[in-house]
């Protein structure tokens, strides 16, 4: 995705505006010349700064392509675009349901999930969406004693 | 180096479980650096969560190893594919497969593995050299020399490292204004942690850098999952045989590669990837024969091959002794020193030489272990091009799952990874580098809080920032580093008119 200069920069502006405005609210130091504000207030000072001296150089550009929101040849492939958008879906959809459904149930959907979209066969892809969790939760549980959420499981595992 | 400090740091990396570690990261960096669409960053960037529950010597040599091997690594596809397996080998990789087309796969796949490992031991040998005189000089460093010291790295990432000047601040900027996040400020207040009791203590760098050099790389390579990836060339032969001709063929250009490789390396922002692009350029520019690169020429492979790793040793240089990486992967590697209690920095010298000694052995030992190691990778290529990145592509990302959220034990960690994973890529895909921002993150906490210290020390005058002569020389090389180039510019644009 090819956002023109003059569409990013002003994106940066506009954030750095936003940040600038925010840290007005911040608490100054009695006393003290140099607070919390003063940091972030001169990276949004220089965000806004570079933000429009980006615009300007996208809008001096002699084919108007700093104007405009471009996809690449890609995009136009239904399937390549679902492949794509599969990896950022998959961890959303891990965040979001992890602690609910646990790490093994979620982990083994998201990756059943991208195995297929990517085009792997289902029996393998079953297969390896079961395995791999099961080895990670071996090596990170087990081994390494990181705490991960058993959720729905919880009951089948600790039950009392 | 003497005796006493060396015996233990030779006890701390020849022990059993070191070389164990050291031997698996040499298997995970090769393989990592031979699929393409995988870089040696990657690799250190996965390796975290492995480390954490490791002594500080493993976890610091599985990291060192790895990463040596993986830019190594990066050339066989370069060879055999005409695809670079890390960003480092894209200098060369029309180079190196036009040899192959030749049928020199050989000795293109052996140029490459013999001229990295000369480049990576003049790298350490240079680290060995002038990380010890610098800490030593840097000992008499207060607060001001670390703020200019630190905005000089800052620009460095800017005005050398990146093509586009001003895509590179706005990197820079973004990275600065993620340092500001948390409670860590002069005023103890709670910024930009949108209630969120995860964002206090700051913005967890781990979970970020997994997600900007390891989930957009997913994202990039899941657009070409499906593409079968075919060798130029099937047998593979002796890749040693005519090295040493090489050697005494070239032996300006492997010690240009090599000293050129260590200077881009210990520069803030600039890493093996840009080191491989100037060198192979210089090289070009002083042949004897330029009009032969291109067409299958060994000259650059030999010279570019050498800098990249001699750049991995190099980034330690100002990682160990200021603290401030030289590339990206130094900047994944200083996380991992302060978890592990070794804070970069002269102090680190003099309080925990055995350590300090102990990398050092550690990064001979990794780039000795490299021939046989490489030597292998070559020979079983196949075998790894056999394993499908549809199947590869999702275990990566549990397993970044896996790392992000290791790091706080919480979901917020996975969430951030996500969120700069989607962020590294749009700015790639923009032509936004990503080395200023990861710079930034690293490097803006400890800005602020030298400017507000020296700002305190002096009550509040801005000419003490000058005052002291280390300070004020380090001042003076900040604003030439600026000024400098802008005046060349104009210059050269009046000239014309």
């Amino acid at each position: 995705m090819k956002i023109g200069d003059t569409v990013l920069g002003a994106l940066f502006a506009l954030l750095g505006a936003i940040v600038l405005w925010h840290v007005r609210t911040f608490p100054v130091i009695p006393g003290q010349k140099f607070g919390a504000a003063l940091f972030p207030g001169v990276i949004a000072a220089g965000l806004v700064v570079c933000g429009i001296l980006l615009s300007v150089r996208g809008l001096r550009q002699a084919d108007g392509g700093g104007r405009t929101i471009a996809f690449d040849e890609w995009a136009r492939d239904p399937v390549v675009v679902v492949r794509f958008l599969s990896v950022p879906a998959g961890l959303l959809f891990y965040i979001l349901t992890s602690n609910f459904l646990g790490f093994h149930i979620a982990a083994s959907v998201a990756m059943l999930g991208w195995l297929l979209v990517f085009g792997v066969r289902l029996l393998p892809a079953v297969a390896l969406a079961i395995c791999f969790p099961a080895l990670m939760h071996l090596a990170f549980y087990k081994l390494l004693r990181v705490p991960l959420p058993w959720g729905l499981l919880e009951k089948v595992v600790f039950p009392s | 180096m003497t005796p006493e400090i060396l015996s233990p740091a030779f006890g701390l990396v020849f022990d059993p479980y070191v070389l164990w570690v050291v031997a698996g990261s040499a298997l995970f960096g090769l393989f990592v650096g031979a699929i393409p669409g995988l870089s040696a960053t990657m690799a250190t960037a996965l390796l975290v969560p492995a480390t954490f529950f490791m002594p500080p010597i493993p976890a610091i040599a599985s990291m060192v190893t790895a990463t040596a091997m993986a830019i190594f690594a990066g050339d066989i596809p370069s060879c055999l594919l005409r695809m670079p397996g890390t960003p480092a080998s894209a200098a060369y990789t029309d180079e190196a497969y036009a040899l192959t087309k030749k049928g020199q796969g050989e000795l293109s796949l052996g140029a490459g593995l013999v001229f990295s490992v000369i480049g990576g031991l003049f790298g350490t040998f240079i680290l060995i050299l002038c990380a010890p005189l610098l800490a030593e000089f840097a000992l008499r460093f207060s607060s001001f020399e670390y703020f200019w010291l630190t905005l000089l790295g800052l620009s460095c990432a800017v005005f050398i490292a990146s093509g586009d000047k001003l895509k590179g601040v706005i990197s820079l900027l973004i990275g600065l204004l993620v340092a500001t996040v948390g409670l860590d400020n002069p005023a103890g207040h709670p910024r930009f942690t949108f209630g969120l009791p995860e964002l206090m203590g700051g913005a967890e760098l781990i979970p970020i850098m997994v997600g900007m050099f390891a989930v957009s790389e997913v994202m990039r390579s899941s657009i070409s999952v499906a593409a079968p990836l075919e060798t130029a060339q099937t047998a593979i032969g002796n890749v040693f045989r005519g090295m040493w001709g090489l050697l005494k063929k070239y032996p300006l250009q492997t010690l240009r590669g090599s000293v050129l490789g260590t200077l881009v390396g210990a520069l803030p922002g600039a890493g093996a990837d840009i080191a491989a692009w100037m060198s192979y350029a210089m090289s070009k520019k002083f042949s004897k024969e330029p009009e032969k690169f291109g067409t299958g020429h060994i000259e650059g492979i030999v010279e570019s091959g050498a800098a990249n790793n001699s750049a991995l040793a190099g980034a330690w240089i100002p990682a160990m002794v200021f603290g401030i990486p030289g590339d990206s992967i130094t900047a994944i590697v200083i996380g991992v020193l302060y978890m592990k209690n070794l804070n970069p920095g002269p102090t680190l010298f003099v309080n925990n030489a055995a350590s300090v000694y102990a990398v050092f052995l550690l990064f001979i030992l990794a780039n000795l272990l490299m021939l046989p190691f490489g030597w292998a990778a070559i020979k079983s290529f196949k075998q790894v091009l056999r394993l499908p990145r549809k199947a590869l592509l999702p275990c990566i990302l549990v397993f970044c799952i896996l790392g992000a959220f290791a790091i706080n034990n919480s979901v917020v960690g996975i969430a951030m990874m996500l969120a700069f994973g989607i962020l590294a890529w749009l700015m790639e895909e923009n032509g936004i580098p990503v080395a200023p921002a990861i710079l930034g993150m690293v490097l803006g906490t400890l800005l602020e809080e030298h400017f507000i210290t020296s700002m305190i020390k002096s009550d509040g005058n801005p000419l003490a920032f000058f005052d002291r002569p280390i300070a004020g020389t380090l001042a003076a090389t900040m604003i030439a580093l600026i000024v400098i180039p802008t005046l060349a510019r104009l210059l050269v644009r009046k000239r014309p008119a």
